[in-house]
């Protein structure tokens, strides 16, 4: 990296974490510390929400997705318009008249502490993880792609995340969340830009756009019915409803961010602004992925995409022998490709020209595979990062890898909060010490953020060898979002759940998503529709069973009518 | 009079938040077409 990228990487670091720790001055209880006093605007809120949920697994892997697969992954988010409007209807109200801190909280009112705690515990294994894995994705490949050391790039992402939430509570994750947010949208016009003007003369957007039509990459909608697909329009509408509902109602890193709002309508607000903007932006992000891929057809992109593998295989006899023939198959693709954009009569030859290249590729993939022992190589993470340090001008590359840090920062920030704020209120506060002033509980939760902190860095540098990250994460989630959505189903739609009947109900959907995983190839977007629906059938099963022991055996009397 | 605002002022809050999610199911409906049309407007 250049002298002036790292100037622009400092820049943003320096900033956020002084714009952050400014934010401490307004957060002297815990009230102001976790919920901002329930002072902020909706716009601040929706952003943060936006951001909160936008990693920087979501900016590198997707678009490395969107390189490898075309646009297909946005149904995933097709479900989300319509999970907004169902939580605004009901989540954002009940929480916002119970003046809860968590949503697990919540939970105690409705049925009891256990399964409060079931609840707040699961929320704490999952995020504690995923924080985790946040940070390790961008780490794993700045350090690859910018030749830095893994340890020091999680610490660089993760020292001044912590420093900020720490000192700065929910009012500075907020805050900071709305700047990131503008750079990330900064950084993605920039590379659009520059990827549009350094297409070849010859080749106009419009015009190229056909070569990843012919591809399938502009493929945006699969109607086919299959369990096992992930990415149809069925499973994102509805595996991802029920994905979306959990995330943005169960989730306490996405429900406190509405809980901060000024009033339900303004949490509702915010909430809306990510049904009407996270499609669309998703769009752009896929389509940074597709133009990438279009830019390589008429510049030879590397074959492999890691540098440090391709550096290990320099001295591979195998390797330079498929390199000669690679530089020649992306000659002749460049040839063809700007042929077909003129006659369609030759995309026959682009095609095979195409095909021919990503032979080769595959050829190189697999001697990595061999290579590194683990019969495994994926590099599909490292396609968006090398294409910006080795493509993209001075001061366009920091801005990017700073876009790229604040996409993970605002992610991390709000799963700190949150994980401080359910272990200090739905653990320490409930379970450990129920009366202490509120200075001490404020002290405890700044530990707890850094201790959360501490944790996320040690996953951070372990999570390492991950195949798509992206999918880990949803995965891990999914694992327990269902079951904890049938929860909150029982508590906000259900007058009959009993809090046995929600407890064995919780631990029955847990089960049940187990067993499907383990015994079937269904797709893990299917994993919260099959929570849901066994929580609630548990539930039943148990509280008709409890209403039965209820129900003292009537004495029958000769002439009574029953 | 003012008794009876109240609820009054409820009902067209209420009314006002229908036509907001209608109007955002409309507009997903018209996203899902866009991108429809997107993935056939480069096919030739």
């Amino acid at each position: 990296m250049h002298l002036v990228d790292w100037i622009v990487v400092g820049a943003y670091l320096a900033y956020v974490v002084i714009d952050g720790v400014t934010r401490s001055k307004e957060t002297g209880e815990i009230r102001g510390y976790f919920l901002a006093n329930r002072s902020l605007p909706w716009w601040a809120v929706g952003l943060s929400i936006m951001a909160t949920q936008m990693s920087a697994i979501t900016l590198v892997g997707t678009t490395g997705q969107a390189y490898a697969q075309g646009m297909g992954f946005i149904q995933f988010y097709f479900g989300l318009p319509l999970a907004m409007i169902i939580l605004c209807v009901t989540v954002v109200p009940f929480f916002h008249r119970a003046d809860v801190f968590t949503a697990y909280e919540y939970l105690e009112r409705r049925f009891d502490v256990k399964t409060r705690t079931l609840t707040g515990f699961l929320f704490l294994l999952s995020r504690g993880l995923s924080c985790g894995v946040i940070i390790s994705a961008p780490a794993v490949i700045l350090s690859v792609v910018l030749g830095w050391n893994m340890e020091l790039t999680v610490l660089a992402i993760g020292v001044p995340t912590v420093l900020y939430t720490m000192l700065g509570g929910v009012q500075a994750v907020t805050w900071t969340d709305v700047k990131q947010m503008v750079l990330i949208f900064v950084g993605m016009f920039v590379v659009v830009s520059v990827i549009i003007s350094r297409l070849p003369d010859q080749a106009p957007l419009s015009h190229v756009l056909t070569l990843a039509a012919w591809h399938g990459h502009l493929q945006t909608l699969d109607f086919s019915f299959n369990l096992n697909d992930t990415y149809t329009f069925w499973s994102g509408l509805l595996g991802g409803l029920f994905l979306m509902l959990a995330y943005f109602g169960c989730d306490q890193s996405q429900v406190q961010r509405y809980l901060t709002a000024r009033s339900i309508d303004e949490g509702r607000t915010s909430l809306l602004m990510s049904a009407v903007f996270k499609i669309p932006i998703q769009f752009v992000i896929l389509l940074i992925g597709v133009l990438v891929f279009l830019f390589y057809q008429f510049t030879t992109p590397p074959m492999l995409f890691n540098p440090a593998v391709e550096q290990e295989l320099q001295g591979n006899r195998e390797y330079a022998l498929l390199s000669q023939e690679y530089q020649a198959a992306s000659s002749d693709l460049r040839r063809k490709a700007l042929a077909a954009l003129n006659a369609p009569d030759e995309r026959q030859a682009y095609e095979q020209a195409l095909a021919r290249r990503e032979q080769i590729r595959s050829e190189a993939q697999d001697l990595a595979a061999r290579a590194n022992g683990t019969g495994i190589y994926n590099d599909v993470n490292f396609v968006f990062p090398t294409f910006v340090t080795t493509q993209l001008p001075i001061g366009i590359v920091g801005l990017i890898v700073a876009a790229i840090f604040a996409a993970a920062m605002s992610s991390i920030s709000a799963e700190l909060n949150s994980l401080a704020t359910t272990s200090v209120i739905d653990v320490y506060r409930r379970l450990l010490r129920r009366e202490a002033p509120d200075r001490h509980y404020l002290l405890v939760s700044k530990l707890a953020t850094a201790f959360w902190g501490l944790m996320a860095c040690i996953v951070a540098v372990y999570a390492t060898q991950l195949g798509s990250l992206i999918e880990v994460v949803n995965r891990f989630g999914s694992f327990f979002y269902g079951s904890l959505l049938g929860v909150f189903v029982l508590a906000i739609g259900t007058r009959w759940a009993t809090p046995w009947s929600a407890f064995l109900g919780l631990l029955g959907g847990m089960a049940a998503v187990g067993v499907v995983s383990i015994s079937t190839n269904v797709s893990f977007l299917w994993y919260n529709v099959v929570g849901v629906v066994a929580v609630v059938a548990v539930a039943a099963v148990v509280s008709s069973f409890e209403k039965l022991l209820r129900t003292k055996p009537k004495v029958q009397r000769p002439n009574s009518q029953s | 009079m003012n008794e009876n605002s109240a609820p009054q002022e409820k009902v067209e809050k209420s009314r006002h938040w229908k036509w907001i999610y209608l109007g955002i199911v409309a507009l997903t409906i018209i996203v899902y077409l866009l991108l429809w049309l997107f993935s056939q407007a480069f096919l030739r």
